[in-house]
């Protein structure tokens, strides 16, 4: 019972964000109607452009600390530099292979292992409570013990990626596999299913958006963990840039390699929002 | 997916009234079922780890047994570091999480009010929320140095995007109905916000705070893993440079106690906000 409660507290809310998301639509808050879309991203585009306004006319016209507001040229030839002494593209592609690579490592474990723990009532009583307090405790604790095993080296930072991503989608997919309807597993048993027609027929299918939903949360986790192990390790990658550019006092490049990051987990969250979506269709 | 967010909302008042009805009957008999296993999985892998170093012998830099481990946070105590850099962790954290708090709030309201500002700064939230906070360590050592000061901007800048993005979903998901109601009857604005609105996000409040103690919490311990700038994070890493090993995972041990206390406090104080919200729901 604690369980579920936990359960619907998480969907519900928290952890699950943008769950909600489709109730927006059908509310109405202060008596005015939603802006249509084309307007919002008219708008969102002009805010954007405004914000790069004042921040140009910021560095021009005041003498702001350029520590604190570098000039929008200075980023980009900050940038340009790196690129051209050819040390970004290598640290970027180090980044993104390093992360893609580790989130299709982590969603082989979550997948099986959620739809196991999920699935086979005695695991999921003895081993449920724990995934979840996994889920909910900070992983990023364990950096300092990982270094000690692994030391400086990208096992260490897979170690570290896979240990923020696994636990969110695996915690995800076990509470898809409860949701799966009893009546229709009892349905496929009495049409003679055995258990793995089950589990391919009926358990894989109900579980698929939850899926989805493991995929999101543990990308999202996921960069969480990728940032924390480059600080750490800073040995490759674009959190090599990062402590570069600081400890050098490079703030232009620093607000450089942000921007990069920004991209990429933008990139990220966008395709597994897209990914969770699609797995999901079949339902609506 | 409504349908399931219904479901969802309906179930915690039922379950819990049919759990009280099942204590009465056995509190052992649903012990036995819900959480007897659990433990017991929890002392296996205690007792299978404390065999496995001590007959095997393994190196204690690589695992130090559970015993030794437990031995190291009496010892941290003891000498006497244990509780100060208690106090130093969370004089920051709670410094950052009631100025994420009070300016998260006063944001989010702000924006919540105006369909515009929603619009305007919709961009701004959404990067924020996709590009993890940890990213910004950097460059708050480089704007504020490496002191204290930098730790509660961290924890800050960490719990305050979660409040934020909470409270402005509340604001928008303001029961049309009722606002329209409050309308009809000649409410003003200020009226329809402070009695209509303002009750409607407590439950928003109250999730977006439990997210932002989590959040605010994996800031503060990032930042101190990272810096040296003390606290319960620092000692954790004078602990693994050192390569003493029980004391880093004494410290981690501890970090992760607070964090799921933390989780069960935040937890029992969303479930107090949103009560009303489920019995006017059902």
């Amino acid at each position: 019972m604690t369980q579920l409660d936990s359960t619907s507290a998480a969907l519900e809310s928290g952890e699950a964000d943008e769950r909600s998301a489709p109730a927006i639509r059908r509310v109405v808050s202060t008596g005015r109607l939603e802006y249509p879309r084309a307007q919002r991203i008219a708008i969102g585009t002009l805010s954007v452009l405004g914000f790069f306004t004042v921040w140009w006319a910021a560095t021009t016209f005041t003498d702001v600390n350029p520590i604190f507001l570098p000039e929008l040229g200075s980023i980009r030839d900050a940038v340009a530099l790196s690129y051209t002494s050819g040390e970004l593209i290598p640290n970027l592609q180090s980044s993104v292979t390093l992360f893609v690579a580790c989130m299709a490592g982590s969603l082989a474990i979550a997948v099986p292992l959620g739809i196991l723990v999920g699935a086979i009532e005695p695991i999921n009583r003895t081993f449920g409570t724990w995934f979840w307090t996994i889920y909910t405790s900070p992983r990023i604790v364990f950096i300092p013990l990982i270094l000690i095993w692994f030391g400086y080296t990208t096992t260490a930072k897979v170690a570290i990626i896979v240990l923020s991503a696994v636990p969110p989608a695996t915690v995800m997919i076990m509470e898809g596999v409860k949701t799966v309807e009893g009546s229709m597993l009892r349905a496929a048993r009495s049409f003679g299913a055995s258990r793995f027609d089950q589990l391919r027929k009926i358990i894989l299918p109900g579980t698929l958006p939850y899926v989805g939903t493991g995929i999101r949360m543990g990308v999202a986790r996921g960069l969480v963990g990728l940032f924390g192990a480059e600080l750490f390790t800073s040995r490759d990658g674009l959190g090599f840039l990062l402590v570069d550019a600081q400890t050098r006092y490079n703030v232009p490049m620093v607000f450089g390699v942000l921007t990069m990051y920004l991209i990429m987990c933008m990139v990220m969250v966008s395709a597994s929002a897209a990914a969770e979506k699609r797995l999901s269709r079949w339902r609506d | 997916m409504s349908a399931d967010t219904d479901t969802t909302q309906i179930r915690p008042t039922d379950t819990s009234g049919r759990r009280k009805h099942a204590a009465s009957q056995s509190r052992w008999a649903e012990f036995r079922r819900n959480k007897l296993g659990s433990y017991a999985a929890l002392v296996a892998l205690l007792v299978t780890w404390q065999t496995w170093v001590t007959v095997g012998e393994v190196n204690p830099i690589v695992m130090p047994s559970p015993v030794a481990v437990a031995g190291e946070m009496v010892r941290m105590y003891e000498l006497g570091f244990l509780v100060p850099a208690f106090i130093q962790s969370f004089s920051a954290y709670f410094a950052g999480i009631a100025l994420a708090i009070s300016v998260g709030m006063a944001i989010s309201i702000g924006i919540g009010l105006s369909k515009l500002a929603q619009v305007i700064t919709q961009p701004y939230l959404w990067a924020l929320f996709a590009m993890p906070r940890v990213a910004l360590i950097p460059l708050l050592m480089l704007w504020f140095g490496l002191n204290r000061q930098m730790v509660v901007m961290t924890v800050f800048l960490s719990a305050v995007v979660p409040l934020v993005l909470q409270v402005i979903e509340g604001m928008r998901t303001a029961d049309g109905t009722l606002v329209r109601m409050s309308q009809v009857f000649c409410a003003g604005r200020i009226a329809t916000l402070w009695k209509v609105v303002l009750p409607g996000i407590v439950p928003f409040v109250a999730n977006g705070m439990r997210q932002s103690l989590s959040r605010g919490f994996i800031g503060l311990i990032v930042v101190e893993l990272l810096t040296g700038t003390g606290g319960l994070g620092t000692e954790a890493t004078r602990a693994a440079t050192n390569f003493n090993t029980a004391r880093t995972m004494a410290m981690i041990f501890i970090m992760l106690i607070v964090a799921v206390l933390l989780v069960i406090l935040s937890k029992a104080l969303e479930r107090s906000a949103s009560r009303w919200r489920e019995t006017v729901a059902v």
